[in-house]
């Protein structure tokens, strides 16, 4: 028994190492910061967000043996131009410039080529490149730019100039113009144009043009080389990981990025209960129903009433789970008001069914009470249920009705399909032998039986119910474990993405692991295979 | 089970010929026991007719591309401009329009009036009107064949009649007002003598609210009659094209939702195909390698189903297609089209999402059928293993495909709905999830014609698709309860 159990334990832990890793390369199928932020993003938002969620560590490893130094190639200004792959920002290419004080428009090009319809098409394809501007120590400006178009704010030397901006050398100081590899895509370097607008004294110069060759004296090319040690360092400290480093000790402390103020456990944590109040009543309303009718037509079957169950049950699976809910809500939200100006549930919204801890405290403290100790704000919370509970079938009660009727068909099919097995079995045969009653077989004998199959559904159920509907709930605005996931994905908040399908699919095999043990326990045959 | 089917393998051996083939299938018991099901046999029906409709549509754009391409302009062929995409997004007629046997309350039509005149007006004011009017035509309704001036004077006397309405509308608007207002005077009212005032003042006012509908009701006519002068109502062939447009009203944007339903059938017969295609296909292969194999290669095919079942079905399927919605990548062998502009998101999400039920099912199957006594007995005939792969087992789990194959063909429709009501699923075309998520806001105005076509059409053919699959299963499987 215990080996059985240790061996579904140990079988799982792959599984959900699997999840994991399923999960992560999944949403790193885009960047997500440059997703979140869009395009125009500011070098601190961009970098703020990227080790907020660990995004500066490698995934799984640092393979990346090539594209760590900066190549020469040919092509773009000058005949060449230099190349890397993407990087974390260890690496750069410098031009560093003496430039009497004064005014200057700032240029960069990178390779392009003619395309069949005879417009330029860039060779680079990294949409966020990052260009930083210094005055000695003194930082100017950081410009991203998108490698992915040709650069085309204007034209010498025959090939197109992207502006990179405006700058002012006030004190005196060599200017560095720092092309950095921080990108999830290769990196091109060529060539960077200055444009004199004023100087403080004479006539401003002609515009001169600085090629990036590696051998060139006023350029500055630091690679970020690949070691042994770095290597050996990232098949631990890595993204993959930490994460599941942060699942199994429950630690969801990475920052939501849309809502900045909420951790993803606090997410988490407020959704559970309004997933509940709606799921969980469905679940064993359900349940109770669809046993029932199940039960009458596996009885009855071939008969009538079986038939019009079951016909019934067919009907209702085949319309759309999306036109229950508007259908619903009007009928039993909309037009009572209408018609007869009565209000018996709400459109839209959503109160705590049970009150929450920290107002409980907050309003004891407003009583007066300076330090309310743990034991005093229980017996407050406690009071205070029955008034957060009684507003329960205002907000929940349709939800919950819609989705019973959903559930019903596909469950009512199920279970009768599952008594039926139970029907054909010998020990029926011999109970109706005995002479035993029709009431008597069917509650004593067969449904204790099929009470197996009932419960592994039921728990194979227990994660939908803490996901929640998804659609009931961004319908009628309750907040729980879908409505936040959905939220979460079209605001592009990965770190809370992640964390809910993380723990999702926790609870999902934790589930199936109580399943196996429990079916372990009522059926020994279970651990002999 | 096995009995059944090696008996019919055994049949196969005996007469390959395709025509012996065909009649050991009729003979085998499954076919029977299939055809005996009378609403199998009016499911595979309606299925065939759906399928039809969207083979027509997908020909009928063909044709048009070919002839595109050759130089031959097919694109004002009836079928051709009737089934293209275009006419599915193009405006038809006023927005809200209720379909056959409702007539539009008086406010409707008035507004409708409005719209018309509106349009025409517009075309009037420009230095050409007719060309004018070229560009706006509403489907089938084109200005009457009558000279310019006539036209501009039909046009004039009409918006004066729209005028003259607009006011007493108002007044009825008014008169209906205070009508209620008398009304709870009534009920607060004690004293007998008030009382009776007041029912006289209420008689009064419904008798002059009655008189103002009778007006308004009127000129109405009038306009309408006016209106039908300028833009004629066409007749025959056209006049019936236009009236069937029409016959399920139009949606929020003016546009036919009857020819949108239609158009769906094709956006949900390919969602559900190639999704089912790429789901049992990628399914049969794993899991019958799975479970014929079996070793290393069932290891890992059992660890990939267990890891991707490990998150819940609808968190899987929503994020797959968001992930694959916001990629910027295009397509190949077309100029430039973006993924996300096209059905591929939801293909991968439905192939990634799908692919288990079967997988798993055919390698429970397929390590059955590995250790049944002909296959142990053609193994040590020396049999390859390709060959009894070929055989044996493929044969015998054909059935799992066909059942899983329509299965899918259910749960793609149903959950497109869901990703379109979410935003990550068709877009830039009709389907019936957009007809579905874009009623919502209809609903509230209690505006059922466009949910209810969509919710129609799509029961019809999700609803002879789960009759089909239960009469599969049960000719199949004698142990799916009957």
């Amino acid at each position: 028994m215990w080996a059985y159990v240790l061996r579904r334990i140990l079988y799982n832990i792959p599984v959900y190492m699997g999840v994991i890793l399923f999960l992560m390369l999944l949403l790193r199928l885009t960047d997500p910061v440059t997703a979140y932020l869009g395009k125009n993003p500011t070098y601190d938002q961009y970098i703020t967000k990227r080790t907020n969620f660990g995004l500066d560590k490698p995934l799984l490893g640092d393979w990346q043996i090539g594209g760590r130094t900066w190549q020469e190639a040919t092509g773009g200004f000058g005949g060449s131009h230099m190349v890397k792959g993407p990087g974390k920002g260890n690496a750069h290419v410098q031009w560093t410039l003496e430039l009497p004080q004064g005014t200057y428009r700032l240029q960069a090009t990178w390779p392009t080529r003619t395309g069949e319809d005879g417009q330029r098409v860039s060779l680079g394809s990294s949409g966020l490149v990052w260009w930083r501007v210094f005055e000695g120590n003194l930082h100017l400006r950081t410009i991203p730019t998108d490698q992915t178009r040709p650069p085309r704010s204007t034209e010498a030397y025959g090939v197109g100039w992207h502006e990179l901006g405006t700058i002012e050398i006030t004190r005196g100081e060599p200017l560095r113009v720092v092309l950095i590899d921080d990108s999830n895509k290769p990196v091109l370097a060529d060539a960077i144009r200055v444009v004199p607008v004023r100087v403080s004294q004479g006539e401003p110069p002609e515009p001169f043009t600085i090629d990036a060759t590696p051998d060139a004296s006023d350029i500055e090319v630091k690679d970020d080389p690949w070691t042994f040690t770095r290597f050996v360092r990232s098949l631990w400290d890595n993204q993959y990981f930490s994460a599941l480093a942060g699942i199994v000790t429950l630690d969801f402390q990475h920052y939501s990025w849309s809502v900045e103020s909420q951790s993803v456990g606090n997410v988490i944590g407020s959704s559970i209960i309004p997933s509940l109040s709606v799921t969980l009543p469905v679940l064993v309303l359900t349940t109770l129903i669809s046993t029932c009718l199940g039960l009458i037509a596996s009885f009855n079957r071939g008969k009538p009433l079986d038939r019009v169950v079951m016909f019934l049950a067919v009907l209702g699976m085949s319309v759309s789970y999306l036109v229950y809910v508007i259908v619903g809500q009007y009928f039993g939200a909309q037009w009572p008001r209408l018609a007869f100006n009565v209000e018996i549930f709400a459109t839209f919204g959503y109160k705590p069914v049970l009150p929450l801890w920290s107002q409980v405290q907050q309003s004891l403290q407003d009583s007066g009470v300076e330090d309310p100790g743990f034991f005093r704000t229980l017996v407050a919370w406690f009071a205070s249920v029955p008034g957060s509970l009684s507003k329960w079938p205002y907000y929940c009660l349709l939800p919950v009705l819609i989705g019973v009727i959903v559930a019903m068909g596909y469950d009512t099919r199920y279970y009768r399909a599952v008594m039926v097995e139970e029907c054909n079995k010998d020990y029926i045969r011999t109970a109706r032998a005995k002479g035993a009653s029709n009431s008597r077989v069917m509650f004593r004998h067969m449904l204790r039986n099929a009470l197996i199959p009932i419960i592994t559904r039921v728990m194979i159920s227990l994660p939908f119910i803490i996901m929640g509907s998804l659609l009931v709930e961004i319908y009628f605005g309750i907040p729980g474990m879908g409505f936040k996931l959905f939220d979460a994905i079209t605001n592009k908040d990965f770190p809370v993405v992640e964390a809910i399908t993380a723990v999702l699919a926790a609870i999902f095999i934790l589930t199936n692991i109580l399943t196996d043990v429990l079916y372990a326990v009522v059926d020994p045959r279970v651990t002999l295979k | 089970m096995s009995g059944s089917l090696s008996n019919r393998n055994v049949v196969a051996d005996v007469s390959p010929s395709s025509e012996g083939r065909l009649s050991s299938i009729r003979r085998s018991r499954a076919y029977r026991s299939f055809i005996r099901d009378k609403a199998a046999v009016v499911a595979c029906g309606v299925i065939v007719i759906y399928v039809s409709i969207a083979l027509l549509i997908v020909g009928a754009q063909l044709a048009a591309a070919v002839g595109q391409r050759v130089g031959v302009d097919l694109s004002d062929t009836f079928i051709v401009r009737e089934l293209s995409l275009k006419a599915s997004l193009d405006r038809v007629g006023p927005d809200s329009l209720p379909g056959f046997l409702e007539t539009p309350t008086t406010d409707k039509r008035l507004q409708n009036a409005e719209f018309h005149l509106s349009r025409i007006r517009r075309a009037f004011e420009r230095d050409d009107p007719l060309t004018a009017f070229e560009n706006e035509q509403l489907a089938e309704r084109t200005l009457a064949d009558k000279p310019l001036d006539e036209l501009r004077r039909l046009l004039e006397v009409a918006l004066e009649q729209l005028a003259t309405v607009d006011e007493d509308y108002l007044d009825l608007e008014i008169l209906a007002e205070e009508l209620v207002d008398a009304r709870l005077d009534l009920v607060e009212a004690t004293a007998h003598e008030d009382r009776q005032e007041l029912l006289r003042a209420i008689a009064d006012l419904e008798k002059q609210r009655n008189a103002a509908f009778q007006t308004v009701e009127e000129q109405l006519v009038q306009i309408e009659a006016s209106i039908e002068a300028l833009i004629p109502t066409p007749k025959g062939f056209r006049g019936l094209v236009y009236k069937a447009r029409l016959l399920l009203g139009t949606d929020s944007q003016g546009r036919s939702i009857l020819w949108r339903a239609i158009y769906s059938i094709r956006v949900a017969t390919q969602v559900g195909l190639v999704s089912a295609i790429i789901a049992v296909v990628v399914g049969a292969f794993l899991g019958a390698s799975a479970g014929f194999f079996g070793g290393w290669v069932d290891h890992a095919i059992v660890w990939l189903y267990s890891t991707l079942s490990s998150v819940p079905y609808i968190v899987l399927l929503t994020v797959v297609a968001f992930v694959f919605g916001s990629l910027q990548v295009t397509v190949p062998f077309t100029d430039g089209v973006q993924v996300h502009q096209t059905l591929i998101p939801m293909y991968v999400a439905f192939g990634v999402t799908f692919w288990i039920a079967p997988c798993r099912q055919i390698r429970g199957e397929a390590m059955k059928i590995r250790s049944l006594d002909y296959v142990q007995s053609a193994t040590s005939l020396g049999a390859g293993r390709f060959y009894i792969m070929r055989r044996h087992v493929i044969p015998n789990v054909l059935f799992l495909v066909f059942i899983n194959f329509s299965l899918i063909f259910i749960g793609a429709i149903k959950s497109e709905v869901i990703l379109s009501f979410l935003g990550i699923g068709v877009v830039g075309q009709p389907s019936w999830g957009v007809m579905i998520s874009e009623s919502k806001s209809e609903v509230l105005n209690q505006f059922f014609w466009q949910i209810g076509t969509a919710t129609v059409f799509m029961f019809g053919l999700v609803l002879a698709f789960n009759v089909f699959s239960d009469a599969l299963q049960d000719a199949f499987d004698p142990k799916h309860a009957r």
